[in-house]
C-alpha cells in the first residue's frame, strides 16, 4: 500500500488547523496591543518636534529593564515594580529630551535624526553595561491556556496585555480629544505656526508629550517583558517593528497607527504559521514596502 | 616588524571602510538621503562575493551554491547585486517625501540580517563561510601578502575617491547638493528628483558592494554577526565627523575611527571589565556622535562654499 499525499485535508485536520489560526489571531492582538503603545511616543514625538526617533525603542528597554530591576532585584510587589518602572521610564524620556533633543531641535531634521541615532546607540550601551549581555526574563509565574470548547487560546496574563493595550488606546483617546493639552497638542501638529500664534505653550506641552512618551513605551517595555524575555538588543528589534507600524499608519497620524499596529501584529504572528518563524520581523517590513508601494502616502494617512 | 604588520592590517581595514564611506557620502553628504541601512549593502557585497567565489559545498555544509569563479568575477557581481537590490529598495521609497527612506532602509538591514542566519542554503546560516579566496594569493607568500593586499585595496579607495569625485564635480553633482538644499527648487528648474536621487543611490550601493567584497577577502570568512548595525553607525560617525560632502574629511574620519577602536582593543582592563568593554564602547561612541552633532555639526573639515564655477 502507498500512502499518496493528498491535497484534500480531512476534516480533523482543517479543524486543527483554523484552531491554531485563532491562537495565532490571539497572539497577533497581544503583540498589536504592545506595539501599539510602543508605537504612540514614537509618533506623538514625529508629530510635535517632526523628527523620527531612532533611539525610541531603548525607551522601551528602559522601562522592560527598570521592570526586571524591581521586581526581580529589589523584590517588590508586581504592581508597585510596575508603576516605579513606568516612572522611571517617564523620567528617563524627559530627561533624554531635554538634554539631548532639545537643545538641537532648531537645526536641520537631519542633524536630529542622527542625533537620536547616537542617543540609541549611547543608551543601547548603558543598558548592556547595566543589564549584562545575557537573556532575561521576568519569571512570572505560567498561566494555563483558557479552552473554548477544543480550541486553545491564550492564557490569563496575555488577555492582560490586551486589557492594558485596550484600556490605554481609550485613556490616550479621551486625552487627545477631551483634555486642554491634547487639544493643544493635536493643534500643533496639524499647524504649528498657528498654533503657536494662538498661545500654546510649546515647553510645557513638549514637556508633557515627552513623559507621556516615556509612560507608554515604558508600559510597553513591561509587557513585552510578561510576554516575552529581555536582551541588550530588544531595543533595536523594537525600533524597526515600530518603524513599520508608524509607516504603514501614516507617519504622524495617531489613529491611523492603531489600525496598523493590529495589522502588523495579527500578520507577524499568524505569518508564523506559513514562514520560518525566523522571519517574524521581516513580515513587518514586507507590510511596510507592500503598503507604500499601493500608497505611497501611507494606508491611513490623513 | 609586528606593529609594522598590525598598522598595515589596520590601514587596510580603514581604506576599506574608506570606501563605504565615500560612496556614503554621496548619499548623506551630497544627497542628504539618510540611509540608516549601509551594513545591508556592505554585507550583500561580501556574500555574493563569497558565494560566488568559495568552493563547492562539502558535506557537512548546508548551502548549495559555491561556483569557483575568479575573484574579479567575484568583485563585480557583488558590485552588480548591490546595485540591484539599491534599485529595489529605492523604488518604494525614493519618491516619498519625509522619513520613510531612514525608516525603509533601516529595516531592510534588519531584515537582510534575519536573512542571512535563516536561509542557510545561500548563506550556510549562522556559521557563515570560511577560508574565502583571495586575489592573487599565489603571487607572493603568505608573509607578504598583508602588504601586497594593502595596496590593492589603497588602490580601490583611490580610484573610488576620484571617480565619485568626478561625478560629484560633474553636473551631476550640482543637482545633488541643490537637492539637498531644497527639492522644490530643483524640481521648478526641471530636474527629475527621483531619478538623479536614484542614480546616486544605486552608484553608491555599488561601491559599497564592492568594499563588502573587499572586506570578506580581508577578513577571509563572513558571518552574519559581522555586519551588525555598529557598522552602519561608524560610517554614518565618520562623515559626520568628517564633514558632510568632503571625502578626504570622511576618509580621515574613518581612519581616525577604525585606529581608534582597534587600539582601544589594547587597552589593558581588569578581567571583570573586560565583558562591559563593548557596553563601555558603545556608550562612548553614542556620547561622541552626539557630542560632535551638537558643537561641529559641519564636521572638523567645513565644506568649502562654492560660489560660482
Amino acid at each position: 500500500m502507498m500512502a499518496y499525499p493528498s491535497l484534500e485535508m480531512t476534516g480533523n485536520e482543517v479543524t486543527i488547523m483554523v484552531a491554531s489560526i485563532i491562537q495565532h489571531v490571539l497572539y497577533g492582538v497581544v503583540t498589536g496591543s504592545i506595539l501599539l503603545l510602543g508605537t504612540l511616543g514614537f509618533t506623538m514625538v514625529e508629530r510635535l518636534d517632526g523628527f523620527v526617533n531612532i533611539s525610541h525603542g531603548q525607551l522601551i528597554a528602559i522601562g522592560a529593564y527598570s521592570m526586571w530591576l524591581c521586581y526581580n532585584i529589589l523584590g517588590l510587589n508586581f504592581v508597585i515594580a510596575a508603576i516605579l518602572a513606568i516612572a522611571i521610564s517617564a523620567l528617563a524620556a524627559l530627561l533624554i529630551y531635554k538634554v539631548f533633543f532639545k537643545p538641537i531641535l532648531r537645526f536641520a531634521v537631519v542633524t536630529v535624526i542622527i542625533t537620536s541615532c547616537g542617543v540609541g546607540i549611547f543608551l543601547n550601551g548603558v543598558i548592556e553595561y547595566l543589564g549584562g549581555p545575557d537573556v532575561h526574563s521576568l519569571g512570572l509565574p505560567i498561566y494555563r491556556v483558557a479552552k473554548l470548547g477544543s480550541v486553545r487560546l491564550i492564557s490569563k496574563d496575555f488577555m492582560a496585555v490586551i486589557v492594558v493595550g485596550v484600556v490605554s488606546i481609550i485613556i490616550i483617546h479621551l486625552f487627545l480629544q477631551r483634555t486642554k493639552l491634547g487639544k493643544a497638542f493635536r493643534a500643533v501638529s496639524s499647524n504649528r505656526p498657528l498654533a503657536l500664534t494662538k498661545g500654546v505653550n510649546l515647553d510645557s506641552l513638549s514637556t508633557l508629550v515627552w513623559l507621556l512618551n516615556g509612560v507608554t513605551a515604558g508600559l510597553a517595555g513591561i509587557l513585552l517583558g510578561v510576554v516575552g524575555n529581555l536582551s541588550p538588543d530588544m531595543g533595536w528589534h523594537q525600533t524597526m517593528v515600530i518603524m513599520s507600524v508608524a509607516v504603514l499608519g501614516g507617519l504622524g497620524n495617531i489613529y491611523g497607527i492603531m489600525i496598523a499596529a493590529f495589522i502588523v501584529g495579527i500578520t507577524m504572528d499568524v505569518g508564523v504559521l506559513f514562514f520560518p518563524s525566523g522571519y517574524r520581523p521581516a513580515l513587518a517590513f514586507a507590510i511596510i514596502i507592500i503598503g507604500l508601494l499601493l500608497k505611497p502616502e501611507g494606508i491611513f494617512s490623513e | 616588524m609586528e606593529w609594522i604588520d598590525f598598522l598595515v592590517a589596520m590601514a587596510s581595514l580603514g581604506a576599506i571602510y574608506g570606501i563605504v564611506a565615500v560612496a556614503y557620502n554621496i548619499q548623506y553628504g551630497y544627497t542628504r538621503m539618510v540611509n540608516f541601512g549601509t551594513v545591508a549593502w556592505f554585507a550583500i557585497g561580501a556574500y555574493t562575493y563569497t558565494i560566488l567565489t568559495t568552493h563547492p559545498p562539502l558535506a557537512e555544509d548546508s548551502y548549495r551554491f559555491g561556483l569557483e569563479l575568479s575573484p574579479v568575477l567575484g568583485v563585480i557581481g557583488a558590485g552588480a547585486a548591490s546595485g540591484v537590490v539599491a534599485y529595489l529598495v529605492g523604488l518604494p521609497t525614493l519618491k516619498l517625501k519625509g522619513h520613510y527612506f531612514a525608516i525603509v532602509t533601516f529595516a531592510f538591514a534588519e531584515i537582510v540580517g534575519y536573512t542571512l542566519i535563516n536561509e542557510r542554503w545561500l548563506t550556510n546560516g549562522a556559521v557563515g563561510f570560511f577560508s574565502i579566496p583571495q586575489p592573487l594569493a599565489g603571487w607572493v607568500s603568505a608573509y607578504f601578502y598583508n602588504y601586497l593586499f594593502f595596496f590593492m585595496v589603497l588602490g580601490v579607495l583611490i580610484v573610488t575617491y576620484f571617480l565619485l569625485g568626478r561625478v560629484a564635480k560633474a553636473p551631476f553633482g550640482r543637482v545633488l547638493k541643490g537637492i539637498r538644499e531644497s527639492e522644490t527648487v530643483c524640481l521648478s528648474a526641471g530636474k527629475k528628483v527621483s531619478s538623479f536621487k536614484m542614480k546616486a543611490f544605486i552608484v553608491s550601493s555599488i561601491f559599497m558592494g564592492v568594499a563588502g567584497a573587499l572586506y570578506a577577502m580581508y577578513m577571509t570568512l563572513v558571518t552574519p554577526d559581522m555586519f551588525n548595525l555598529l557598522v552602519t553607525f561608524t560610517v554614518l560617525f565618520a562623515v559626520v565627523i568628517g564633514g558632510k560632502a568632503n571625502s578626504k574629511g570622511v576618509i580621515l574620519g574613518m581612519f581616525l575611527l577604525v585606529f581608534a577602536d582597534q587600539f582601544t582593543r589594547f587597552i589593558e582592563v581588569p578581567s571583570s571589565y573586560a565583558v562591559k568593554m563593548s557596553a563601555i564602547r558603545a556608550m562612548i561612541y553614542g556620547l561622541l556622535l552626539i557630542i560632535i552633532l551638537r558643537f561641529l555639526p559641519q564636521g572638523i573639515i567645513k565644506e568649502k562654499k562654492v560660489i560660482c564655477d
